[in-house]
């Protein structure tokens, strides 16, 4: 890799990091808010989805910095298409985990007892479980290749 | 599909490591390559033949 390339890479990963440290941060404040009042089961699940994508992006970066060192680039024509391989499955499965909160609204809680949840809990949790399908799925798709 | 990238690469004493910075990927990429789990694009396939002083006829073969 070239020099100027190389320090284009390093300040990718800065962002990365910088990125990583404000979603920590973020969630770090938010278990402190949800905890203040008692237990908070929902808390609880959406910081336990979030921890598996930190730890996710955490090896991201670690991969990312050792490649860099080696002087490899961070992304290459394989792995852009495993990212793309990543978005279209989580596409798919976000459908089905959008019916799946509708219908846990409509039905299931009303079934069991439980207060609906509130929109933002039931926003966040709908995002939190997307990146939780891209995280997984990427990780699937780096590990198995993209034979076609 | 299989390959004959780690034959050629032994034969000039490369690592995948010296292979990937020489065609500029990295290093999973040659061993997807290697393993045939990995479908390179032309440009790619160009490249690793030309790093290895061969064809892409001689390094990929596909099967019917």
């Amino acid at each position: 890799m070239k020099e100027k390339q190389v320090r284009v890479e390093k300040a990718r990963l800065g962002l990365v990091v910088v990125i990583l440290a404000a979603v920590v941060a973020t969630l770090a404040l938010y278990a402190m808010g949800a905890m203040k009042d008692g237990f908070d089961m929902g808390a609880v699940l959406l910081l336990a989805i979030a921890l598996i994508i930190i730890l996710i992006f955490v090896l991201l970066v670690r991969r990312m910095s050792r490649d860099i060192k080696e002087g490899m680039p961070m992304h290459d024509e394989m792995s852009k298409r495993v990212v793309e391989k990543a978005g279209y499955t989580t596409y798919l499965i976000s459908i089905y985990i959008l019916l799946g909160i509708g219908i846990f609204e409509e039905t299931i809680s009303k079934a069991i007892g439980q207060e609906p949840l509130e929109v933002h809990t039931a926003t966040g949790m709908a995002i939190l479980l997307m990146a939780l399908v891209f995280a997984l799925s990427w990780a699937y798709h780096s590990k198995k290749g993209v034979p076609q | 599909m299989r390959t004959r990238i780690k034959e050629y690469r032994a034969r000039h004493d490369m690592t995948q490591a010296d292979l990937a910075r020489a065609v500029g990927v990295r290093r999973e990429t040659i061993v997807f390559l290697e393993r045939g789990k990995y479908n390179p694009s032309l440009q790619l396939a160009h490249d690793v033949a030309k790093a290895l002083k061969t064809s892409i006829d001689e390094l990929f073969m596909f099967e019917d």
